[in-house]
């Protein structure tokens, strides 16, 4: 999904309200009837939100046949066109995402979003769902158009990063068949650690009814193996080569729930060696995808390091023991440690 | 019915063809020169008025005489474009670019026609039929520099239309025809001056803008803060090594090529969006923005590192395009 060429046709927006399960039936969300009346900077702020937000964690989804959830079927008959009209859509997301809700859920609003992405004869449609809570940058009130209910958008000018607080965003292409459903999905409150695998997986399996990309696994093992390559061809300073290992050690051993490999070379490597880094995750759009970790391909490899010395030397242990008994200078490397043991091995 | 009468009524008749031939030729340079990434200024192209048209007809009538539908026939300007170009460099090409999408009937550049021995007005004249014009009617394209189109216009303004109708001294007419030598000066020395301007040390930000400008153009052909671009490249500059400076000709034609309809697709979006980045309709975007897909990690650290613009001018524009950081 190339975000840069991503255009915000038409958006319409409901109000789901905070409510506990045990009261749901005396409530209902605030439905629009019609889309929002949008001007080139209302339409361009919901592009910059999205491509915020999904160009820097979004990982690709597709659907699970496993989550009860209208919304892949929502979404396959706005591409094809048939049954529901796009309000029709829009509504009956926004209802299920008020069902499935918890009283905890903060109250926020849904925009569903009719867009085009690509360029020349590459054009296509796609969908966006996003949830906005708190958002600092956008002021929403209820109106009418013809007669219809809807929300007036107001964007305040505030910068990207101090807008919104907690936003859920999505973006689907074309597809004519829920097993061909594809797209990217991003949530800021599931990139760390510090919240529950309820919240970490609200918005894209119970609302959105939808999976990581299976093989995280080996996405996660070729992250390893990708950087490893580098940090062996590509520095030639042994010390850095080992800072590096031990940062992707660290990074991998982590509870975040992302790898985000341009975050990972602005926290821990040169700026030198930063962009070749990058590079090897990069698609031909110049964006750095998102990795979903799942580290039980690379557990075992993160246990022990083994270092290679010139004059055919090694040295293997644990990632800790190495950071606290081994220093590395450009020509030496010191091992503060006594001799304890020797042994012979087939060579 | 007198002979001004059916003269009258037989340019009437052509006049809306004319307006309309000269507008298109207006639109055909204006696409062509955006499309080459040339900037010169189209002025507003006209049909010559009917009373100025019937007025010559009937000067050429009282002075040689003949038949006055066929001297109307012969009259080429009755459809005129202007182009004007800042320097010599850009009118040559203007120029093949005039040659390239007209059929071009007639060309004289004015300096040919004073020979070695004399001075006078400036500039090139064609004589052009759109391609695709079955009726092959003739629009007459002039293209000057700027400082010989004033010239020409104060000296037509004296020339022509002096006070009570009366002829202007030959002393005075001698002396403003002085003044067209300056100008001719002028036009050669300013390019002289302007390439090796970009030649000089230091000159690489200058260099660097030269290659992006006409690229810009493609995108929106539109005036640029110059001086800004300038700031802002001084900048990206940093990011780029001595080899990718030395070849950037070719890395931004080879940039564009692949992601210029990207950009295209975002200014367009932009266009009437009052908050959009302030680096969009710049010609520096594109350095932005080739940096950002290649080399986006080194772009941000000599960015902050600079400091002469704050972290969230990158960060925005970097969203634009669709690469937040």
């Amino acid at each position: 999904v190339n975000l840069g060429v991503f255009i915000v046709k038409q958006v319409i927006i409901h109000e789901i309200p905070q409510v506990r399960r045990s009261e749901k039936d005396q409530h209902a969300p605030t439905l629009s009837e019609v889309p929002s009346s949008l001007d080139d900077r209302r339409r361009n702020f919901f592009r910059e939100r999205i491509t915020k937000s999904l160009g820097s964690r979004g990982i690709t989804v597709i659907h699970d046949p496993d989550v009860i959830s209208p919304v892949p079927d929502l979404v396959v008959d706005f591409f094809k066109g048939s049954g529901h009209s796009f309000v029709d859509i829009s509504q009956k997301m926004a209802t299920h995402l008020y069902d499935v809700q918890g009283g905890n859920s903060s109250p926020g609003m849904l925009a569903v979003i009719d867009g085009t992405i690509g360029t020349g004869a590459n054009v296509g449609r796609c969908l966006s769902v996003l949830k906005l809570e708190m958002d600092a940058a956008l002021k929403l009130q209820q109106t009418t158009i013809k007669g219809k209910a809807t929300f007036d958008v107001e964007v305040q000018e505030v910068t990207l990063n101090a807008g919104a607080t907690v936003f859920k965003a999505s973006i689907f292409e074309r597809a004519a068949t829920l097993p061909a459903l594809r797209g990217l999905v991003s949530d800021n409150q599931a990139d760390e650690n510090n919240f529950g695998h309820e919240v970490a997986t609200f918005f894209l399996s119970r609302f959105l009814g939808c999976q990581p990309l299976p093989g995280a696994d080996r996405m996660t093992a070729e992250f390893y193996e990708r950087s490893k390559q580098f940090f062996n061809e590509g520095v030639s300073d042994g010390a850095r080569k080992l800072d590096y290992m031990n940062a992707l050690t660290a990074e991998l051993q982590s509870n975040r729930t992302l790898i985000r490999p341009q975050r990972f070379a602005s926290d821990y490597l040169d700026v030198t060696d930063q962009d070749a880094f990058v590079a090897l995750f990069k698609e031909a759009d110049g964006s750095v995808a998102t990795i979903p970790k799942d580290d039980r391909i690379v557990a075992p490899l993160l246990r022990e390091q083994l270092i290679r010395f010139q004059e055919d030397l090694e040295l293997r242990g644990s990632p800790d023991a190495i950071r606290a008994h081994v220093d590395v200078d450009k020509d030496s490397t010191t091992i503060r440690s006594p001799i304890v043991g020797v042994d012979g091995r087939r060579r | 019915v007198t002979d001004l009468d059916r003269l009258r009524a037989t340019y009437s008749a052509e006049y809306p063809a004319y307006e309309a031939l000269a507008k298109a030729v207006a639109e055909d340079i204006g696409t062509e020169l955006q499309r080459r990434g040339i900037w010169a200024s189209v002025e507003p192209p006209r049909a010559k008025a009917i009373p100025n048209t019937i007025r010559k007809v009937l000067k050429k009538l009282a002075k040689d005489g003949g038949d006055p539908e066929e001297i109307l026939a012969a009259i080429t300007d009755k459809a005129g474009v202007r182009v004007l170009v800042p320097h010599l460099g850009a009118r040559r090409q203007v120029h093949h670019a005039i040659e390239a999408i007209f059929e071009v009937v007639k060309f004289e550049d004015m300096v040919e026609r004073y020979g070695t021995d004399r001075l006078g007005y400036l500039g090139y004249h064609y004589e052009i039929c759109r391609r695709d014009d079955p009726a092959r009617l003739v629009c007459e394209v002039q293209l000057h520099t700027r400082a010989s189109n004033a010239w020409s216009e104060f000296a037509h303004d004296l020339t022509y239309k002096p006070s009570g109708g009366q002829k202007v001294p030959k002393s005075l007419t001698r002396r403003l025809n002085m003044t067209v030598a300056l100008i001719e000066l002028f036009d050669k020395e300013a390019n002289r001056i302007r390439k090796r301007i970009l030649k000089l040390p230091g000159a690489e930000i200058a260099r660097l803008l030269s290659v992006l400008e006409p690229e810009f153009l493609k995108l929106a052909y539109d005036d640029y803060d110059s001086e800004a671009s300038t700031l802002v490249l001084s900048e990206v500059a940093l990011a780029y090594s001595p080899g990718e400076l030395a070849g950037y000709k070719q890395l931004v034609t080879e940039f564009m090529a692949t992601h210029g309809e990207r950009l295209a697709m975002v200014y367009e979006a932009y266009r009437n969006d009052p908050s959009a980045s302030p680096l969009l309709f710049q010609p520096e975007s594109i350095a932005v923005f080739e940096r950002l897909v290649n080399k986006r990690m080194l772009l941000k650290a000599k960015w902050l590192q600079g400091g002469s613009f704050a972290p969230n001018v990158l960060y925005e524009f970097a969203n634009v395009v669709g690469l937040p950081y």
